[in-house]
């Protein structure tokens, strides 16, 4: 029987010698070089946020001990609870608290992605001198801490402001009254803090549109909008999505804002995590499996956000 | 459709870019519109692409106004030098792109897509996507996309600068034949002097804002009317001269005789580097002796610098010249023009 001859090596062999910086190497060594420098960030990650994640969901299977602390008995009262079974019967709270966590975080985003398109087309056609200036007032607000900018706006929508007198005004608010605890307060504080994650992708985008392409569309009969849709829209689709992700995300885990701005009524996951993870008067196992619960949720959310826009994302 | 440009003036701010131009292209003309960077040629096309507002002045197509239409509501397409094509879309539908803005209904973009993917012969490429097409390619797709529409202008802005040279001459051809067979009105735009040359039926020389000649690609090349233009089409030699006795020119070389007398005390004789006779004729009466100061072998010809002033001309003599050798060459009364600009 004749011997088969060998089958030559394919491109992506390991041990393909290739060129590499003007030093010989080979994809095997590249691969190691690789791992070797990724691999404080990989340790970083697995001791900070992997290890704590399995604890966290070792957890949310424990038990409260009278105390308020953890006591290791497996139970699955916490994920039952979260579903809304508790010692009286099953109440919709929790439902309703996690429906408003995603509408108040969708809201805010796309409220965000709406104020945001059209500012990063102003700061992208400004002069290159007075650009910068912009993008400085934009991040600005980051030099200063998130609590001490959220409670600016007690004193904004305190019952003296000009704010709050206009909406007393038009009759928009009682006279007197403060526009806080309020969902509108919620929301105004959380477009304020999130606004710049969405701002800066977009911004990096627009910077580098081909012009070309809305000449190349009027040239093709498209209308305005025609030519928006066809020629601006699909070279920005890709910052849309890192700007929804960094949007998104911070605000399904906010509790911060809505602490100081809504009220104790108006609760969200992130302020239902947040008490109950309290040692003491709270439940910490049924806070870890409700944290659990939000970073699944927000998974889901974006995972069917990309696959929305992962058709178009290839594309840019 | 022809097309009347009608004192069509343009500034960018303090720059000038076209100064009161005029001009008629006719039914069917393949014209181009040819000068160095910044003569205005690209906004020229623009404006008549509705991409650019003239600051005054007016464009008709077949006789209808057409200098406030936007760019969108005229039959003209262009062809972008950097082609333009929409990366998100596939090849299919950047050449349907037209059509579906128009709402044209899809049962009949269908054939015309394919017709226009054959006529460009990018046949069964067209489910890929631009970046993966080479720049010839995407040529074609700016091609075809324009195309489809059925322009009545077909407007091309410098549509080969992004070629290699190979490539460049055989889509100069195509695009000749292209236009014999689908007739309709070119204009293209080029700062390439040999595309210009291949591809029209005439040639519109720019420079400064300004048309400065106008011709068929012979008359521009053979009979230039200024310096500008004998020495942005090929190569010329200038000669200054002087206005001398009997159809006389004094010059550096001595007296010679021009096509024509000098009207005016000043002037510039041209002469070009293949016209310039070597081995020199009996018959011929400037003559011009010199030195070969460089002499460059290309293949097919020899081109020659003659000391002491420096007299460019090509040879295809048998006897390859030597630096150093003494000679003597023929500048005919035929091709010795006169300029005054």
């Amino acid at each position: 029987m004749p011997e088969p001859t060998p089958t030559p090596l394919p491109a992506s062999c390991p041990d393909t010698p290739l060129v590499w910086r003007g030093g010989l190497s080979t994809p095997r060594k590249l691969r190691r070089i690789g791992s070797l420098l990724g691999a404080p960030a990989f340790m970083w990650l697995g001791l900070f946020f992997i290890l704590p994640g399995l604890l966290l969901l070792a957890i949310a299977f424990a038990t409260r001990s009278p105390t308020g602390g953890i006591e290791w008995t497996f139970t699955l009262d916490n994920f039952r609870r979260l579903v809304g079974y508790g010692s009286f019967g099953w109440s919709p709270a929790n439902g309703q608290i996690i429906l408003r966590s995603v509408t108040i975080a969708a809201a805010t985003t796309v409220i965000c992605m709406i104020l945001a398109y059209p500012l990063a087309f102003f700061i992208a056609c400004r002069p290159a001198s007075s650009r910068m200036l912009w993008l400085i007032v934009l991040t600005v607000p980051f030099w200063t801490n998130l609590i001490v900018r959220t409670y600016a706006w007690l004193i904004m929508l305190g019952p003296e402001s000009p704010i709050t007198r206009l909406a007393a005004m038009v009759g928009l608010a009682e006279p007197g009254a403060a526009l806080y605890p309020s969902t509108t307060a919620t929301m105004l504080g959380m477009i304020t803090a999130f606004l710049p994650f969405m701002v800066m992708p977009i911004y990096s985008s627009v910077e580098k549109i081909n012009w070309n392409l809305l000449e190349a569309a009027q040239d093709l009969y498209c209308s305005r909008w025609g030519t928006f849709r066809h020629a601006i829209l699909p070279q920005t689709y890709s910052a849309l999505f890192v700007g929804v992700i960094l949007t998104f995300i911070p605000a399904m885990g906010t509790f911060l804002i809505s602490d100081i701005l809504g009220g104790a009524r108006f609760m969200l996951i992130g302020n239902l995590i947040q008490t109950q993870f309290t040692f003491g008067s709270g439940n910490p196992p049924y806070a870890a499996a409700l944290a659990f619960v939000l970073i699944l949720l927000t998974l889901i959310i974006i995972a069917l956000f990309s696959r929305l826009g992962g058709k178009r994302e290839e594309l840019v | 459709m022809s097309i009347n440009v009608i004192a069509v003036h343009k500034t960018y701010g303090t720059t000038l870019a076209l100064s009161n131009v005029d001009l008629i292209v006719k039914p069917g003309e393949f014209i181009t519109l040819l000068g160095p960077s910044g003569c205005g040629k690209t906004t020229l096309l623009r404006i008549i692409a509705g991409l650019e507002r003239p600051d005054s002045g007016y464009i008709h197509l077949d006789g209808k106004d057409i200098t406030h239409d936007k760019a969108n509501q005229r039959p003209i397409n262009t062809v972008f030098q950097s082609y333009a094509l929409f990366p998100h879309l596939n090849i299919r539908d950047n050449i349907a792109f037209g059509l579906r803005s128009r709402r044209v209904p899809e049962a009949e973009i269908g054939p015309r897509v394919d017709q226009a993917v054959s006529l460009v012969r990018l046949d069964g490429m067209t489910d890929r996507r631009t970046h993966q097409l080479s720049g010839g390619q995407q040529q074609r797709v700016a091609l075809a996309r324009a195309l489809i529409n059925e322009p009545k202008v077909l407007l091309l802005d410098e549509p080969m600068s992004a070629l290699d040279a190979n490539l460049r001459v055989a889509l100069q051809i195509e695009l000749r034949a292209l236009h014999r067979r689908l007739g309709g009105t070119f204009i293209l735009v080029t700062h390439d002097q040999d595309e210009a040359l291949t591809v029209s039926d005439r040639v519109i020389v720019m420079n400064k804002g300004r048309i400065i000649q106008q011709g068929t690609p012979s008359e521009v090349y053979q009979r230039p009317t200024s310096r500008f233009v004998a020495s942005f089409l090929g190569h010329a030699n200038f000669i200054d001269a002087k206005r001398g006795s009997s159809g006389m020119a004094e010059t550096a070389y001595g007296p010679l005789r021009p096509q024509e007398p000098l009207s005016e005390e000043n002037a510039t004789l041209c002469i070009r580097p293949e016209e310039v006779l070597y081995p020199i004729p009996q018959t011929c009466t400037n003559r011009v002796s010199g030195t070969v100061r460089e002499a460059i072998y290309r293949g097919d010809h020899q081109e020659i610098w003659l000391d002491p002033q420096g007299l460019r001309f090509t040879t295809s003599g048998c006897t390859p010249l030597k630096i150093g050798d003494h000679i003597e060459v023929g500048l005919p009364t035929d091709n010795l023009r006169v300029l005054y600009a």
